[in-house]
C-alpha cells in the first residue's frame, strides 16, 4: 500500500490553496488532517490490530477493560478461539444465569459482550484463570507530528482526504468560496459509504445551494 | 486523555482568530458551555460508554433512584436476572395489583414516575443484603461496576475480595454450584438491583487546557468540534453562517451516527424482547 508523509499530504492540500501558508499555516493543516485521518479510521477502520488483555484472564471475572490500543474492540478471542459476540440484552435473555456461568459447568469460553466502547465481558466466565484472553479492533491512530511522519492510505482514500481537508480548510473564508470548496464534504460521504465496516450508519444530507447566475448577466464580459 | 485544547486551537483557526478567541464574537467561556453541552450530547446519543450500578433492595420498596451518574437507564437486572421494561397501561393488562403486591419483580417501568427514578413491578417481597458504597457510611449506598447475582449463602460473588477467595474452600465452592442447579433459594441472597446506563461526565470543562473525560481521544478530537461549531454559527453572533452552520451539523451528525452504529445503539432486530 502506498505511504504519504505528512509533508506531502500537506504539499498536496496546499496545492489546492494556492499555497497560502499565511491564511492556512502549516499547523492548522496538520491538525484538520489528522482529524479526517481519525474520522476515516472510525467509519473504514484501517488501522486494525490485536492486542492480549494484559495479565490473562482473572477467575471468575466477568468484565474487562478493553486493553490500550484498542479504540474499538470488534472481535475477542480466548485461547485463541474466537468467541461469538452477543449484545448484553440477548445474553442476559439467552443465558439465565449469565453473570455467574463459569466453564467448569457450562462449557468453555464462548461468547463475549461489549459493555460500550471501555468494556466487555466473557461468557461463561474462566473459573480457573489465567487464560489468554486477545481484543481485535480498530486502533487509534497515530498522529502525523513530523514533516517525515508516514500513513499508509491507498491513493484513493488519500486523494479523498485532501479533498475533503481543503474543503474544510476553507471553512475560515465564509461565503462563496466556503460554500463551492464544501462539495468536497459530498464526495468524502459517497467514499465513506462505499468503504464503512459498520453496517447501520445513518448518513447526513447535505447540500449545497447554488447561486444561479443571473439570466440578465449572461454573456456579459 | 485528550486536552480540549486542541479542539479550541482548531475553533480558532477556524474563525480566523488563530491566538485565541479575542475579539469577543465568541467568548471563551461561551464556547466551554457549548464544549460542556455537546460532549454530554454526544455521550448520550451515542451511548458509547457505559456505567453498571448495583444497589439493595428493600421489601416493600418499589422505587430506586438511578445514580447521577447514568444519564440513560438502558438494562435492568434483578440479582443477575436481565428484567423488560414494561409501561403502567402494559403492567395494568398483564398483572392485577401489581402496585399493592409484594412479590420478585417481573419487569420495571419508568413512566408516571419522577426523571431518574425507576419502579419494579410488583416491589419486592424481600430485603436484599446491604451493599456497601465507596463513601460508607455516606451514600451512594452500591457498588460501580459489578453485577448483582444471587448466591445461596450470601456471598456477593464479584466483590469478592483476593483474601476472600483464596479462604473458599472446595467445599464452599460445591455448595455454591450446587445452589445454582438443584434450585435450592433462601431469603438472605444477595439479589440486589443492577442498573446500565449510558454515563456522564462526573466533572465539567471549565478551561481550554481541560482534559476531556470519558471519551477515548479519538472520537473526542474528530466529534467535538463540529457539534461546537454547529451551535455557533446557527447562534446570534456575528459568525452566523447557514452554510456553514449546515455543514457542521452534517459533520456532527455522522461523527454521532457513526458511532451510534459501532456501539449498537441502533436497534438490531434480533435484540428486540
Amino acid at each position: 500500500m502506498p505511504s504519504y508523509t505528512l509533508s506531502a499530504l500537506q504539499g498536496l492540500v496546499y496545492d489546492g490553496l494556492d499555497g497560502n501558508q499565511g491564511l492556512y499555516p502549516p499547523a492548522q493543516v496538520t491538525s484538520v488532517l489528522n482529524e479526517v485521518l481519525r474520522r476515516v479510521n472510525l467509519t473504514t477502520g484501517f488501522t486494525q490490530t490485536t492486542v492480549p488483555v494484559p495479565g490473562y484472564t482473572v477467575a471468575n471475572q466477568l468484565l474487562y477493560p478493553t486493553p490500550p490500543g484498542i479504540l474499538i474492540p470488534t472481535k475477542v478471542y480466548y485461547e485463541e478461539r474466537e468467541l461469538e459476540k452477543y449484545s448484553l440484552a440477548k445474553l442476559a435473555q439467552k443465558h439465565r444465569n449469565w453473570a455467574i456461568d463459569t466453564n467448569q459447568w457450562q462449557g468453555q469460553v464462548a461468547r463475549w459482550f461489549p459493555l460500550g466502547l471501555t468494556t466487555f465481558g466473557i461468557h461463561p466466565l474462566d473459573a480457573n484463570g489465567g487464560g489468554l484472553l486477545e481484543v481485535q479492533g480498530v486502533a487509534p491512530i497515530t498522529p502525523l507530528v513530523l514533516p517525515d511522519d508516514v500513513v499508509q492510505l491507498n491513493d484513493e482514500l488519500a486523494e479523498i482526504l485532501v479533498e475533503y481537508a481543503r474543503g474544510r480548510l476553507m471553512l475560515k473564508e465564509p461565503g462563496a468560496p466556503f460554500n463551492a470548496a464544501s462539495a468536497a464534504y459530498q464526495d468524502f460521504i459517497r467514499a465513506m459509504k462505499g468503504m464503512a465496516i459498520w453496517g447501520q450508519i445513518q448518513w447526513p444530507s447535505y447540500w449545497i445551494s447554488k447561486e444561479l447566475e443571473p439570466s440578465g448577466a449572461k454573456g456579459v464580459v | 486523555m485528550a486536552a480540549l485544547t486542541d479542539i479550541y486551537n482548531r475553533a480558532c483557526w477556524d474563525w480566523a482568530e488563530d491566538g485565541g478567541l479575542v475579539l469577543g464574537i465568541v467568548s471563551v467561556q461561551s464556547w466551554l458551555d457549548f464544549a460542556n453541552l455537546v460532549l454530554l450530547d454526544l455521550l448520550k446519543q451515542t451511548g458509547c460508554i457505559k456505567r453498571v450500578w448495583t444497589m439493595s433492595v428493600f421489601a416493600g420498596t418499589p422505587t430506586y433512584t438511578v445514580p447521577d451518574d447514568i444519564m440513560n437507564v438502558e438494562q435492568v437486572f434483578l440479582a443477575g436476572r436481565w428484567l423488560p421494561k414494561y409501561t403502567v397501561a402494559e403492567l395494568n393488562n398483564v398483572r392485577r395489583n401489581w402496585r399493592r403486591d409484594l412479590d420478585i419483580p417481573i419487569g420495571y417501568y419508568t413512566d408516571n414516575l419522577p426523571p431518574k427514578t425507576i419502579g419494579l413491578a410488583p416491589a419486592p417481597n424481600y430485603n436484599s443484603i446491604y451493599i456497601p458504597g465507596p463513601n460508607e457510611p455516606d451514600p451512594p449506598h452500591g457498588q460501580y461496576d459489578s453485577f448483582s447475582i444471587s448466591i445461596n449463602n450470601g456471598i456477593f460473588w464479584p466483590l469478592l475480595t483476593a483474601a476472600q477467595w483464596a479462604a473458599l474452600t472446595s467445599a464452599t465452592w460445591e455448595t455454591i454450584n450446587d445452589a445454582q442447579f438443584t434450585g435450592t433459594y433462601t431469603p438472605d441472597q444477595h439479589r440486589g438491583l443492577t442498573i446500565v446506563g449510558t454515563r456522564k461526565a462526573d466533572t465539567q470543562l471549565a478551561t481550554v487546557g481541560d482534559a476531556i473525560p470519558l471519551l477515548p481521544d479519538d472520537i473526542a478530537l474528530s466529534a467535538l468540534l463540529w457539534g461546537i461549531h454547529e451551535r455557533v454559527f446557527a447562534g446570534d453572533n456575528e459568525l452566523k453562517n447557514a452554510q456553514a452552520a449546515a455543514f457542521s451539523h452534517a459533520q456532527y451528525q455522522e461523527s454521532v451516527s457513526v458511532l451510534q452504529a459501532i456501539t449498537g445503539e441502533v436497534p438490531i432486530p434480533e435484540d428486540k424482547g
